[in-house]
């Protein structure tokens, strides 16, 4: 036995309907704006997926950050730490996701990052009670061209932000 | 003119509505639950970390990187705060839940329900998660939203094992219907993703293949030799564009299908094993050779001994 679809045809309209919304979505038109019913239609995309787009590594690769993490402990001892830390691909991938809104830009990006590395030294604050001092680095590694490369030259990390951040309850140590 | 029109209408409903097999559906079921559970095995540790507003991201930027609007953990942290209940605990509870959903939606137990569950439970770890989320997070919502709506349960399910029903299902124009805006779906999003790298000068030179593999992260070997084949990088680059770009026709017919599967599959596993996207490529391989390469077309031998097992059940809806 074979059923039918019932209102098959109202079915038929949906699907185009959301099929519509999948290829607006794809194109990156946003609902947001339309009058009246934007708001709603922008929800539909979310709840359904519809409204996301597909350009994966487009339109092209020009590098990579990494954060890494000084904690200098009360006798002024220093431990560096890379965020990313090549133990688990999955949870790196979310980190270095992390590590990547660092290039996010926003109204006011300095006070953003900002905000963002505070974040990352109070998880250590909270974690280590002998850290002191936490600095926060970000480090950029330019994509190089072929051409570049077969002609010697050597992609390398450069400092890209830095922001360092006391412990408010104890004196600070100097750093070494 | 107007015989012509009404043949053409009805190949386009047949083409919506036509009943299918389940068995597709449920295979997609399966496969997208196993890599889901896999991603929440392999994220057991990271929980606090990426989710809390303990975690990695505190404070006010949590709530800039979080998308707004939208379910979170933190609304039920806050609802539960009252009875005593913290928000790790708060988290914990959600995680096992959004777990035991995906058992369920993978075994085919209460799969309407679980498969809802599994949606909002998926999307408020999503939408909590925001800012550390990609592709296969996003490819999974997708396609757990389709899950909701399709008769996935029809097939290789605890529930149609109870209901005396087939593990195979019976064919419906629900399960056509369901196929068909997935596999739409996915021409779709490849024509998307081609067009986008097209309008990339490093994709049209094959620039963008030597610098994925000259960036520490994606970096899974040593392949600086690459930059002496050029000829190498290019077609890596434009077999990729034409792969997906041209997914949308060569998927249909039959003569061209394996081919097409084989070569999207193909670059599926080497983005995996190469870039170490292991579950993007793992998912997105499901998506295709679910919708795809799983035989859709109902067996009328099969259907008429269906028939006799399922006479008194009531007809499948959408």
């Amino acid at each position: 036995m074979q059923s039918k679809v019932k209102n098959g045809r109202l079915w038929i309209v949906a699907v185009i309907f959301h099929l519509c919304f999948v290829t607006a979505g794809a194109a990156h038109f946003s609902f947001r704006d339309v009058p009246v019913i934007g708001a709603a239609l922008n929800m539909y995309g979310e709840i359904s997926g519809a409204n996301m787009s597909y350009g994966f590594f487009s339109p092209g690769i020009y590098g990579q950050l990494q954060a890494l993490i000084d904690v200098y402990d009360t006798s002024g001892n220093k431990t560096t730490r890379a965020l990313v830390k090549g133990e688990n691909r999955e949870a790196d991938l979310r980190m270095n996701d992390i590590v990547d809104s660092f290039l996010e830009e926003s109204e006011d990006k300095m006070q953003f990052q900002r905000t963002l590395a505070a974040s990352l030294a109070g998880t250590v604050f909270a974690t280590e009670p002998n850290a002191e001092l936490v600095n926060v680095r970000i480090e950029s590694f330019p994509a190089i061209s072929r051409q570049a490369f077969l002609a010697g030259e050597r992609a390398d990390w450069k400092p890209a932000y830095s922001a360092k951040f006391a412990h408010k309850k104890r004196p600070q140590p100097e750093a070494k | 003119m107007r015989e012509r029109f009404s043949r053409v209408g009805e190949k386009f409903e047949n083409f919506f509505l036509a009943p299918a097999s389940p068995l597709p559906l449920a295979v997609l079921r399966i496969s997208l639950v196993l890599v889901l559970l896999l991603q929440a095995f392999l994220l057991r540790d990271s929980v606090v970390t990426f989710l809390s507003r303990s975690g990695i991201l505190q404070g006010p930027i949590a709530d800039t990187l979080r998308m707004q609007d939208t379910p979170q953990v933190g609304w039920i942290a806050d609802w539960l705060a009252p009875f005593g209940v913290s928000e790790i605990q708060t988290l914990y509870a959600v995680c096992f839940a959004y777990v035991m959903s995906l058992l369920f939606l993978g075994l085919g137990f209460f799969t309407r329900v679980s498969a809802v569950t599994a949606w909002l439970l998926h999307w408020t770890l999503l939408t909590t998660g925001f800012s550390s989320i990609y592709g296969v997070d996003l490819y999974a919502h997708v396609f757990l939203f389709y899950l909701m709506v399709a008769p996935c349960g029809r097939a290789l399910s605890l529930d149609a094992y109870f209901a005396k029903e087939p593990l195979a299902g019976r064919a419906s124009s629900g399960a056509r219907l369901a196929l068909r805006v997935m596999q739409l779906h996915l021409c779709i999003s490849y024509f998307a993703s081609a067009v986008e790298k097209l309008q990339g000068e490093q994709w049209r030179t094959g620039e963008v293949i030597w610098r994925m593999f000259s960036l520490p992260f994606f970096a899974q070997f040593d392949m600086d030799w690459v930059a002496h084949w050029p000829s190498l990088l290019l077609l890596g680059a434009w077999s990729t564009i034409l792969l997906e770009g041209l997914y949308f026709i060569f998927i249909w017919p039959n003569a061209t299908r394996r081919l097409w599967l084989a070569g999207i599959v193909g670059l599926h596993l080497g983005i995996a094993v190469l870039m170490g996207l292991h579950l993007f490529g793992l998912i997105m391989c499901a998506f295709s050779l679910s919708v795809f390469a799983m035989p859709s077309e109902p067996s009328v031998a099969l259907e008429r001994s269906r028939e006799d097992v399922t006479s008194t059940a009531p007809a499948a809806s959408f």
